[in-house]
């Protein structure tokens, strides 16, 4: 009797224990979900574009919760690290949704991380800015490695499970798109663009005339040092670079000759080519381009009207009318210069005679608002052209406009005279008249020309100037006695004719624009004064081109020490112009 | 030293043969010993040691004289005459034999006659080289060039004249020859086969022997095309070397690339003279072949008797002659709505009068179909300032589109008096025409995707030309002139200054077009005086002058009052400008060896002068200049035997600057007044061979090679602000072209040319603004193709009733290998959009002869393929496949 009182208490608590047991594996089960519950959620921002060549990148939010990245942070490696919000051209929201991404172009706003490297580098995504030493997953949440193995943070991001290898990186031209799934790291899954497809932009062109008027032109990786060789280079119709943006050349006509404004590129193969091209009304075309949403263009066939496109896209959508109020017959827009949000275009007759306007006019319009703003004039000065480097600067730190009126012996124009258009106005002042050719050289009355204008920076500017006289001119004045009145159309013909056939008739000049002086630019040889020239400023330097009998070349000069130096030779072609493509 | 002893002994010999003025065969040396001989035994004597054969008449042999004398490498000139003790003899060679008539015995000279006449075909053509002699007896002869033949010295005597001439029926018939009495005899042959028109003429036919001079001349017989729907334009592609550069299609722009040179560089001339001394009516490109008798092309070298200034060569367009009763129709119609009708017609009026009246009238809507050509849409997009809808422009590319207002029409009539033995004239003709070319200007550039509909030119012309020829001096001396006085207007007027796509829609104006209309009015006269002495039978010596000039009023409807140095308001349409030039030369021909080898010499002096009123942007002034240069030229065949010579020629040439290139536009252009006559040192030498099997086949071929080397080629350049035209670059154009033609009869044959030719940069002239980089020296000359054949195929077969062909199947294919439009890097790769990809044309006929030989049809397709990437100059596209039908009917 006792053993059966005993045994049911003790199956009793058996079966309770048993039954504890199960509910308590139970309970614990359920504790562990709870857990789960209560870690942070793993966070899927992953970058899916580099592009070191236009320093832009685009994020993207692979998780299905909205994430505000503006803390994130981009590091390339010790010291190089901002904020995301710190970045001020961002084309997205920073609070991503699922599956929503940003654009975000470098360069911009306030931060340390300007540019991507476009060699070689590895770049980081961190969460916060706590310790960019963490390799923990949590906390370096994307990383990219490019051009070469071993790049800053990756052995962190290898740890982290955020990159494959520190061996692996990827390998071939930007931009460089993610091909890969959310939680697929490394190399592999980044694609590159085809040769043909990728567009450089740092570098230099160099262009040159060919014998049948075309133009040769090549791509230098380097800044060129001792002979720039162009006899492997491309030929084209035409190839008249008038403006650059993002690497992009846009030039006054197609490549191929036709018209319109051409979008030009260096693909990775370091091949010239066109990507687009603007088709527009009308020859003798003039662009200037102000940012990514604007570009301007004018035509002979509209002679009143500028074309407003975007540079990007190459479409046209806005037209400027310009107003020919005060002036004395038909016009004809000749070049133009942006100061501000206004643009300036020089302003020459339409007239189907061929009779130039009596006086130099430039005018202004607002691109901003497509409105028409003033007419400039300054009487007495006869143009009918204007001739000017390609990237040539007019305006100076003050928003003072310079302006070289190059004459023109036909038309019975036969001086260079720099005339001011001072900041915040729109009109020339009537005291600035200044003809740098017959500062240098007084004797040159017949025909003290000067062209080719390129403000430089700290008042100074550099053109090309008439300095020499031939004897034969000096003859023909003498027959006449020295008055120039009573040389005859043929004579002046014929003057015109030596001068430009005269070896040695022009100089390089630095000119200051506020004391009116001018003087040559010693150690640049002399070439003729009527030669096809260029001015080009990279960095401190001013690049200057020279073609005599003997050289085609481009010099280097620094107008702040004076100091001149041969920046190279070219063979190849007359050279004709010389561009960087980081402009 | 071998070279030096040529050259002296061709010149002793050339000094000697001038001097006697004797036959070659009598300058033969010839040593002999005579020891008391007879002269009938002596003259056995130099027969038994020479191949010579001596003939005289027996009554005239000096019985009684006897010779004595030893004769060491004595001419045998100088033998016969000692030996005969005479130098009054009359001294006639023929091949190997030597005629004596002793001119002492006058009772036997009176008793002799004479026997001249012409011979030519059943179209009055001359036949040069036909065989004239009377049977049985040893007198006989071969016509010239002229078809002439003279028989003298013939005893009185009743004979049988016999002239034979290869592929013509021989001719027979009995005369009598009375003493002291000159018979004139002219006869005409008849064609050995009259079913099918000679395709090509055997036997030495006037075109095949100027072919063999040795100044090297390219003849095309225009009677090898009669029966195809071609004209002069594609008549003359077919030669070896040259390249006819078109704008368009039936009456467009033409220029002909002449062994790499083209343009101003090969002049153009009809029956010799310059074309643009005739107004404009007419070119190369709407002269139908109905109306041409040959083509002459004249590579590099151009005889002084037929130059101007031509750098590069030129081209003789040779108008088709006839003087019997006779009239020809001849119309054409096919694709694009082409039309070409011409008709020729002659009427003699007696043995020295005929007239003639020829015409033509072309029209063509030329609106062929072309291949991926850019078009231009217009879209409204947008304004981003005001919101309004503004116009832009797309560019696409269409696969297919039709060109239009592309039109051309010409027309042309003459009417010719021709008079032939005149007491003070062997030949006088007077010949006046009118012509009218009309054209619609379709487009300024296909590759932009836009044409033009309003703009027209159109050049109406009225010519007067005189050809007057006489001979002196027992015909040895030759006396021509030919003057033409040339009224025309030239006209570009604008009716509607609209731009429209392919699709004909109107856009906006893409590029600012000229609304100025312009008028030329012109009167030129230009005159060619030639003098040629036949100083014997192997040298002949010419002198030529080329006159011309133009005056000229150039109007347009700008502002034509302007103001003069003096202040003077005057009208400058009313001012005329003058242009004259003045080419004179010297040609000297020597035939040597027995006619083995033929020289030519010459030099030219030019002379110009342009005088015109010019104006400036606020006036005008009057400017003038001139200048004066020389040239001069060689040329040398060898004839190893009738059928396989060697010749090469070499001429300092010249081109004149137009007026344009030197007094500039006065606007963009400035005036050079130190601009040189291009020169250009061209060199040919080739080799030809001809095999004959029999009669009718036969197997041509030669290889030449040549050499352009031209200085100081005037170019338009950049000088800064300016234009302007300079001496600016040398240019060498280095070739070889091979043709073979194979003939297999009268209706089949199948020849092959082809060219291969490098024209490349030498250097540039330094002229301080314009230097040009030396890198592109040795690259190749843009829009110039460097390797280029055609072949042409005639077959003849018969039809089921017909024993001879009266069927004719003819093809062609022309084929040129891809080119550059732009410079070439000198170590890199043309653009592929400068490219103009690889040119295969073919052509297919048909043509029949219906029993009635006064009637032939044909049909024929040109660009078979129907090949969209065909392009003529500069990548203006060619016609697509077209069809075209003629036929040619012979009224009487």
């Amino acid at each position: 009797m006792q053993l059966r009182l005993y045994v049911r208490p003790i199956l009793t608590t058996v079966f309770s224990l048993l039954v504890l047991g199960i509910f308590s594996l139970m309970i614990s089960s359920c504790d562990d979900d709870d857990d789960s519950d209560a870690t942070p959620v793993e966070v899927l921002v992953r970058f899916t574009l580099i592009d070191p060549e236009g320093d832009s990148l685009v994020i993207r939010n692979f998780g299905t919760m909205e994430i505000d990245i503006s803390d994130y942070q981009l590091c390339l490696g010790p010291n190089q690290y901002n904020a995301i919000s710190n970045y001020t051209d961002i084309v997205g929201d920073l609070s991503l949704t699922a599956n929503e991404t940003v654009t975000i172009k470098l360069g911009s706003g306030s931060q340390n991380v300007t540019s991507l490297p476009p060699e070689s580098g590895g770049l980081g995504l961190f969460a916060s800015a706590d310790d960019f030493n963490s390799d923990d997953s949590t906390v370096l949440l994307d990383y990219v490695q490019w051009g070469a193995a071993n790049q800053n943070r990756v052995n962190q991001a290898v740890t982290a499970g955020r990159w494959d290898d520190a061996a692996g990186f990827i390998s071939g031209f930007a931009p460089y798109i993610f091909s890969g799934t959310s939680d697929q790291v490394g190399g592999s899954f980044w694609q590159t663009v085809a040769p043909e497809d990728a567009q450089l932009k740092t570098g230099f062109i160099i262009t040159g005339r060919t014998p049948n008027e075309g133009v040769i032109a090549k791509y230098f990786s380097e800044m060129p040092s001792g002979t720039a060789d162009l006899t492997d280079g491309q030929v084209f119709s035409t190839f008249q670079p008038e403006d650059i943006l993002d690497g992009y050349l846009y030039t006054a006509g197609a490549t191929d000759g036709t018209g319109g404004v051409g979008k030009v590129k260096v693909n990775g193969n370091g091949q010239i080519v066109e990507d687009t091209n603007l088709a527009v009304a009308g020859g003798f075309v003039k662009t200037a381009i102000v940012d990514a949403t604007t570009g301007i263009v004018t035509t002979q066939a509209s002679p009143a009207q500028m074309g407003v496109f975007n540079p990007i896209t190459m479409q046209l959508d806005g037209q400027i009318t310009m107003n020919d109020d005060g002036l004395p017959g038909p016009q004809r827009m000749r070049g133009l210069l942006i100061r501000g949000d206004e643009v300036f275009t020089h302003i020459v007759s339409n007239d189907r005679n061929g009779v130039p306007f009596s006086s130099l006019y430039l005018q202004s319009a607002n691109y901003r608002t497509g409105q028409f703003v003033a007419t400039a004039e300054f009487p007495g000065i006869p143009t009918t052209n204007w001739q000017k480097s390609a990237f040539a600067n007019n305006v100076d730190e003050n928003g003072n406009i310079y302006f070289l009126a190059s004459g023109n012996i036909p038309s019975g124009s036969y001086s260079g005279t720099l005339h001011k258009i001072p900041a915040g106005s729109n009109d020339f002042d009537p005291t600035y008249n200044f003809t740098p050719s017959l500062q240098i050289s007084p004797d040159n009355t017949l025909f003290p020309l000067s062209s080719f204008f390129n403000y430089i920076g700290n008042d100074i500017a550099v053109a090309l100037a008439v300095t020499n006289v031939p004897q034969g001119v000096k003859d023909l004045l003498e027959s006449v006695g020295g008055d120039i009145s009573k040389l005859d159309r043929v004579q002046i013909l014929q003057a015109a004719a030596l001068l430009s056939q005269s070896a040695e008739s022009g100089r390089w000049i630095k000119i200051n624009v506020v004391t009116q002086e001018a003087e040559i630019i010693a150690g640049v040889p002399a070439q003729n004064g009527f030669v096809l020239a260029f001015s080009t400023v990279i960095g401190d330097e001013v690049y200057l081109s020279i073609r005599t009998g003997s050289e085609n070349a481009v010099y280097k000069y620094n107008p702040t020490t004076d100091a001149v130096e041969k920046a190279f030779d070219v063979e190849g072609g007359n050279v004709l112009s010389f561009i960087d493509l980081s402009w | 030293m071998n070279l030096v002893k040529t050259i002296l002994t061709l010149t002793w010999v050339s000094v000697f043969q001038i001097a006697s003025g004797q036959e070659n065969l009598l300058d033969q040396s010839v040593s002999l010993h005579l020891e008391r001989q007879s002269v009938a035994e002596a003259l056995n004597l130099i027969m038994a040691n020479t191949n010579v054969t001596i003939n005289y008449l027996s009554s005239e042999l000096p019985r009684e004289r006897t010779v004595t004398k030893k004769y060491y490498n004595e001419s045998l000139k100088v033998i016969i005459q000692e030996i005969w003790g005479s130098d009054d003899l009359s001294l006639l060679v023929e091949g190997q034999a030597i005629f004596i008539k002793d001119r002492r015995n006058a009772s036997i000279r009176d008793k002799l006659g004479k026997l001249t006449g012409y011979v030519f075909d059943n179209e009055k053509t001359p036949l040069p080289g036909a065989l004239v002699r009377l049977i049985d007896t040893d007198l006989g002869c071969i016509t010239n060039k002229e078809g002439l033949f003279e028989l003298s010295d013939i005893p009185e005597g009743i004979y049988i004249l016999e002239i034979s001439y290869v592929g013509y029926e021989k001719s027979q018939l009995s005369m009598n020859i009375k003493s002291g009495e000159t018979k004139t005899f002219n006869r005409q042959l008849t064609p050995s086969t009259n079913v099918l028109e000679a395709v090509e003429v055997r036997g030495e036919s006037f075109t095949k022997s100027i072919s063999k001079k040795a100044i090297k001349i390219n003849t095309i017989d225009a009677k090898a095309f009669q029966i195809q729907s071609v004209g002069a334009a594609e008549m003359l592609r077919t030669v070896p070397g040259v390249l006819v550069r078109r704008s368009g299609g039936l009456g467009s722009n033409a220029s002909v690339n002449l062994n790499g040179l083209q343009g101003n560089a090969v002049r153009i001339y009809i029956d010799g003279f310059p074309v643009e001394y005739l107004g404009g009516g007419y070119n190369l490109n709407n002269l139908p072949g109905a109306v041409i008798d040959r083509m002459e092309v004249y590579k590099g070298v151009v005889p002084a008797d037929k130059g101007t200034d031509a750098l590069g060569g030129a081209v003789n367009i040779v108008s088709k002659r006839q003087y019997n009763d006779k009239l020809e129709l001849s119309y054409q119609v096919g694709s694009f709505n082409t039309h070409r009708a011409s008709f020729l017609g002659s009427k003699k009026i007696d043995d020295r009068f005929a007239v003639t009246v020829e015409g033509f009238h072309n029209y063509s809507d030329n609106d062929f179909l072309m291949g991926n050509v850019r078009n231009i849409t217009v879209d409204s997009i947008t304004d981003r300032f005001t919101g309004d809808l503004i116009p832009s422009i797309r560019v696409d590319t269409l696969d297919r589109v039709r060109r239009f207002h592309d039109a051309h029409r010409s027309s042309f009539v003459q009417v010719g008096l021709h008079w032939n033995d005149l007491s003070w004239a062997d030949r006088l003709s007077f010949s006046s025409n009118f012509s009218n070319r009309f054209n619609e200007v379709q487009t300024l550039n296909i590759s932009l995707g836009y044409a033009l509909l309003g703009r027209t030119g159109e050049a109406t012309a009225f010519n007067q030309g005189l050809t007057y020829t006489k001979a002196f001096l027992d015909k040895k001396l030759e006396l021509k002139y030919k003057g033409v006085l040339s009224n025309s207007v030239q006209a570009i007027k604008n009716d509607n200054l609209n731009q429209i796509n392919w699709n004909r829609e109107i856009i906006p104006a893409l590029r600012a077009i000229s609304p100025i209309d312009s008028e030329t009015e012109g009167l030129n006269h230009a005159h060619r005086l030639s003098f040629r002495y036949n100083i014997n039978d192997r040298h002949k010596l010419s002198i030529n002058n080329f006159y011309a000039k133009s005056r000229f009023f150039r109007k347009n409807n700008r502002n034509p009052f302007v103001e003069t140095d003096n202040g003077e308001l005057i009208n400058i349409n009313e001012l005329p400008s003058f242009f004259t030039k003045n080419i004179a030369s010297m040609e000297w021909q020597g035939d040597w060896l027995n006619k083995k080898l033929t020289s030519v010499v010459f030099g030219k002096h030019y002379f110009y002068n342009a005088e015109t009123v010019a104006r400036f942007i606020n006036g005008v002034t009057k400017v003038e200049v001139e200048d004066k240069t020389t040239g001069y030229g060689a040329a040398l065949k060898y004839s190893f035997t009738d059928h396989f010579f060697i010749r090469g020629s070499y001429e300092y040439a010249i081109r004149i600057p137009t007026e344009r290139e030197v007094y500039g536009d006065f606007e963009n252009i400035l005036s050079n007044f130190d601009l040189r006559p291009e020169q250009s040192n061209n060199v040919n030498v080739g080799i030809t061979y001809e095999k004959k099997f029999d009669e009718l086949f036969r197997v041509n071929t030669s290889l030449d090679g040549f050499i352009r080397d031209t200085k100081d080629l005037i170019w338009l350049l950049p000088t800064g602000a300016f234009l302007q035209y300079r001496n600016n670059r040398d240019v060498r154009s280095l070739g070889m072209e091979w043709n073979l033609k194979i003939t297999r009869d009268d209706h089949s044959n199948i020849e092959f040319n082809l060219t291969s030719q490098e024209r490349t940069y030498q250097a540039f002239n330094f002229e301080s603004s314009t230097r040009q980089d030396p890198s592109f020296i040795g690259s190749r000359f843009p829009n110039t193709p460097s390797f280029f054949h055609n072949l042409q195929l005639n077959l003849g077969i018969k039809s089921l009733k017909s024993t001879l062909p009266n069927v004719v199947l003819y093809g062609s294919w022309f084929h040129i290998r891809s080119f550059s439009i732009n410079d070439i890097p000198p170590n890199g790769e043309p653009e592929p959009f400068s490219l103009v990809p690889v040119q295969n044309e073919f052509n297919l006929g048909v043509g029949y002869f219906p029993p009635n030989d006064k009637l032939s049809l044909s049909f024929q397709v040109n660009n078979l393929t129907n090949d969209f990437g065909l392009f003529d100059n500069w990548r203006v596209p060619k016609p697509n496949r077209n069809f075209q039908f003629k036929v040619n009917y012979q009224i009487f």
